[in-house]
């Protein structure tokens, strides 16, 4: 339980448990769930009727239309299935920077989503990448996995091994993909050899995913604050860059900056996935309660 | 090639880029990513290659320090400091000109006052002498580090009338300076300084400043004063003043004259700018005394607004004659207004000027100016003479010695035959040359036509015997004047006659009697020219005793020259015996005094137009170049490279502080 609340405090977990994740895509899950599928199947909810074919299950025939028209129709019912929530967090040293801190934004964030996703019975996985797919938790459903989900997300340290391949991470995670839900990645995005290639693997593999692409970004990056001339290192690969900050550097810095992150919301627009960017100074609460209620992954 | 060490540093410019571009001291700082950051560089220096430069304000002024090192470098200075070992010799114009009043000082207080910062802004190992320059050059302190005798020898300078030569002030100050390493010769003053193109090439050696303290003023001066007998009306005196307008506008007013301290005569005058305008003034009451010609200008310079000169009657001029009966020449002397005369043979002549050591001939002979008629004597000139027919002798004279001994005793032993024989193989000897012109300038020549005078028989005098021609005819000269200067004695001047005045109509004409007038006046005045009625500022001053009746009772020891500023000045003895003042440096009346009796009034005027004429020169043409003159707004002479060094360095040192506190290192 302490662990719980070292993500998650008391006050919060009260304000979200009433809250459910909200797919605007009917899913197809693997398991009986709550959710509306887009399969035919043998839930409450009416879907239409066809005619007889032999070898049908006489138990859905409808037998008043037989009375009146005397002709055999079938009910047919929408299938509900289970929601499966894979939550995909990157993890490499370029997100243990920031204050505050990235990963531990992202786990926090993670935790609330995983959490929401357990108590209302969805199919919950949460997996990292870094240097390669870890796959952390899941999939699990149900209250009582919130625990270990909590305390496998607060054992979650960054990756210290250099360079992140996020693109051979997402093609792996892709694979493993079954049926629709809903797919969370959060990263930051720096990665050399750019982010398209992955992205592109998560939305092949998951057409009836619904994807949000959870941009996090730190204070200091988005408003760095830098003087004189210095040597940069970059923490993952080491790459120097080294520069005499000046207003001229420091405002092409931000035109690059929002050219970046216009080009990842670009290319997750035009694929249907949702480009949530944020900052660590947004508190995680509000981004939960408030910000993603508003976008409509949340209700 | 030469590669001057300017060039050298100039190196400094890319180096220090290069170094900076190189600097080593960046700080290291690990970031979640580079990527965006080399992005953003990669993009800047796309679009702008030198925006590193441009947007860089310390490299920009690190460039400036250096580029004010390499100033300094080339030690710009400050007028009117030393560095230390050196010295300067510091020239003080004391001229005229410098009296003008600009606001409320006059020239020369403003170079006392620049010799004073100067002296103040002598450091340890400085010397310093101090020079003024007129007429002449005076030492008024010699090198000295002593700061306080220098201030005290600057308070001590005084103003002068005298003109400036400044030629001789530089020469001065020149071996001066020559013999102290490390020398500077400053000239205070205000920039009208005359020629100086010729100069000594080792002047030119010297390190030499102009600092001028002079603008520009309008000033109106008497700039020619003269007086003389008028030739067509007996008695009558003429004064001739010329008022010049040194100013930039027309200047009306008076002209004044005064005799004693009674006006005479008033004049309006009206003169257009740089323009003189003279004015005549002519009366017969004007015999003996003072006159004074001023004018009511109220002008930057007032000294020369007054000029004096003292007139007495002319004395007559006591003409000796030597030689044969001559008529003509008797007639003409005996009814000369301004001359008497007597007559005396050659060897009683010869035996009077005999004896080398009797200096004062003319006393001894109780003449002035000797007449020798076709009889000259052995030997050379003593006195002021006219030749006749005769030439003077005088060593070199070979083609006179050759006529002389072709002549020999023509006049007594000779036959006219022979001697006309023996002229006719004289080569100067001509027959009825044509006269072609005459020197209209001269004095003996005033008021002279020659154009109706016949000569039969003349001899010319020999180009190369130093006479200057004052007749000159188609086959040579006939008349002319040379000045002789015998061994022991002063010099004097003769008139040669190349022809026997009874062989030339001569005598019909009315140049005739005017000819011997000019003459014997004109010698005689050389002969007294130091005695004159007027002199200038900067000219000697010079008083004959033997003029006196008394002058062999009087103590000539005990006489003084007392100046118009009230100043009794003991004056030197000449060879001559005459009482010398070197340099008249005031303007006003100079008094010879023997106690309470004065002996003489001695005028002295400004009368120059380079003093006048108020207009510095912003440049000094020197021999071979022309130097700028500072002005009196530009001040110091130090070198100033220290004060440039420091600041680099102070800035060097705050740059590296707040360089280092913004990165918190």
């Amino acid at each position: 339980m302490a662990t719980k609340k070292r993500l998650l405090d008391d006050e919060f977990i009260a304000k979200i448990e009433q809250l459910e994740l909200v797919s605007r895509r009917l899913i197809s899950g693997l398991l009986k769930g709550d959710r509306l599928s887009k399969r035919r199947g043998y839930s409450n909810e009416f879907a239409d009727f066809r005619a007889y074919v032999p070898g049908d299950d006489l138990r859905f025939l409808d037998w008043n239309v037989y009375g009146r028209l005397d002709k055999l129709f079938l009910k047919i019912f929408l299938e509900e299935e289970d929601l499966r929530l894979s939550l995909l967090v990157d993890r490499s040293p370029s997100m243990d920077t920031g204050d505050p801190n990235k990963l531990e934004y992202a786990k926090k964030v993670s935790a609330a989503l995983a959490y929401i996703g357990l108590v209302n019975q969805d199919r919950v996985e949460v997996a990292t990448f870094s240097e390669g797919l870890q796959r952390l938790f899941g999939p699990a459903r149900g209250r009582r996995q919130t625990g270990r989900l909590f305390e496998v997300l607060d054992r979650l340290e960054s990756d210290e091994s250099p360079g992140t391949d996020i693109a051979k991470s997402c093609k792996d995670f892709a694979l493993s993909l079954r049926g629709g839900g809903i797919l969370i990645v959060i990263s930051d995005f720096f990665a050399r050899e750019g982010f398209e290639t992955a992205l592109r693997y998560l939305v092949a593999a998951g057409r009836s995913t619904e994807i949000f692409v959870f941009h996090v970004l730190a204070p200091e990056e988005l408003e760095p604050e830098l003087t004189g001339d210095l040597r940069l290192v970059d923490v993952e690969d080491g790459g120097l860059a080294e520069i005499s900050v000046t207003p001229a550097l420091l405002k092409q810095y931000k035109q690059t900056l929002n050219a970046f992150c216009e080009d990842i919301r670009h290319f997750c627009t035009q694929r249907g996935m949702i480009y949530v960017p944020t900052s660590t100074a947004r508190p995680f609460d509000k981004l939960v309660l408030d910000y993603l209620r508003g976008r409509g992954l949340l209700k | 090639m030469t590669v001057t060490p300017i060039y050298l540093l100039l190196l400094f410019f890319p180096a220090l880029i290069a170094l900076y571009f190189l600097k080593l001291k960046r700080h290291e700082r690990v970031v979640s990513s580079t990527i965006l950051w080399q992005r953003s560089v990669e993009d800047l220096h796309v679009n702008a290659p030198f925006q590193r430069l441009r947007s860089s304000l310390l490299l920009l002024l690190q460039l400036l320090v250096v580029g004010g090192l390499i100033f300094a470098l080339w030690r710009p200075r400050a007028v009117g400091e030393l560095e230390t070992g050196e010295s300067m010799v510091v020239l003080i114009d004391t001229s005229a000109s410098v009296g003008a009043v600009e606001g409320e000082e006059t020239r020369l207080d403003r170079a006392k006052a620049h010799a004073h910062e100067l002296v103040n802004a002598m450091e340890l190992g400085n010397r310093m002498s101090i020079l003024t320059f007129n007429a002449r050059t005076r030492t008024i302190e010699p090198l000295t580090d002593d700061v306080n005798s220098l201030h005290a020898a600057i308070d001590r300078i005084e103003l002068t009338a005298a003109p400036t030569r400044m030629s001789q002030a530089l020469i001065d100050a020149g071996a001066l300076a020559q013999s102290v390493a490390q020398a500077e010769v400053r000239v205070i003053g205000d920039s009208s300084y005359g020629d100086l193109s010729t100069l000594p090439e080792e002047i030119m050696r010297l390190k030499l400043d102009f600092h001028n303290t002079a603008t520009r003023l309008d000033n109106i001066a008497i700039t020619e004063l003269d007086v003389r007998q008028s030739f067509e009306l007996d008695q009558h005196t003429e004064v001739l003043a010329v008022v010049n307008n040194f100013s930039s506008q027309e200047w009306s007013g008076t002209v004044s004259l005064f005799f004693g301290d009674e006006l005479q005569d008033a004049r309006p005058l009206t003169i257009a700018p740089d323009e003189a305008i003279p004015t005549a003034f002519s009366g017969t009451t004007l015999q003996e005394g003072l006159i004074r010609v001023s004018i009511d200008s109220n002008d930057a310079l007032a000294i020369d607004n007054d000029a004096w000169v003292f007139i007495s009657p002319p004395k007559p001029v006591r003409a000796l004659l030597v030689g044969p009966e001559n008529l003509l020449l008797d007639n003409v002397l005996a009814t000369a207004v301004s001359a008497t005369y007597r007559r005396m043979s050659l060897g009683e002549y010869e035996s009077a000027t005999l004896d080398p050591s009797v200096e004062d001939v003319a006393g001894k002979l109780d003449a002035d100016v000797v007449i020798f008629d076709r009889a000259a004597p052995s030997g050379p000139p003593v006195m002021p003479a006219i030749y006749i027919a005769c030439r003077p002798q005088f060593e070199g004279n070979a083609a006179t010695e050759l006529a002389n001994e072709l002549s020999g005793e023509s006049t007594d032993d000779v036959e006219p035959e022979e001697e006309d024989d023996a002229s006719r193989r004289d080569p100067l000897y001509v027959e009825w040359p044509t006269i072609v012109d005459w020197d209209r300038t001269h004095p003996v020549n005033r008021f002279l036509v020659y154009a109706d005078l016949s000569i039969e028989k003349a001899r010319t005098l020999g180009e190369n015997d130093g006479f200057h021609p004052l007749v000159d005819t188609d086959k040579g000269v006939i008349v002319g004047w040379r000045t002789f200067r015998p061994t022991g004695r002063a010099p004097v001047s003769t008139v040669v006659i190349g022809f026997d005045l009874l062989e030339s109509s001569w005598w019909e004409l009315y140049s005739f009697p005017i000819f011997f007038a000019n003459t014997l006046q004109w010698l005689h005045r050389e002969r007294s020219g130091r005695a004159k009625g007027r002199y200038r500022t900067g000219d000697p001053l010079a008083y004959r005793p033997d003029e006196e009746a008394d002058a062999e009772l009087r103590d000539w020891d005990a006489v003084r020259f007392l100046t118009p500023s009230g100043q009794l000045v003991v004056p030197s003895r000449d060879e001559y015996s005459n009482l010398v003042l070197a340099t008249a440096t005031e303007a006003g009346i100079y008094e010879v005094v023997d106690g309470d009796e004065t002996l003489a009034w001695l005028p002295v005027s400004v009368l120059n137009d380079e003093e006048s004429r108020l207009v510095p020169e912003e440049t000094i043409e020197l021999r071979d170049y022309t130097v700028e003159t500072t002005s009196a707004t530009e001040q110091g002479m130090k070198d100033l490279w220290k004060w440039f060094a420091v600041a680099a360095l102070l800035f060097l040192f705050v740059e590296w502080f707040v360089y280092n506190r913004r990165l918190g290192l």
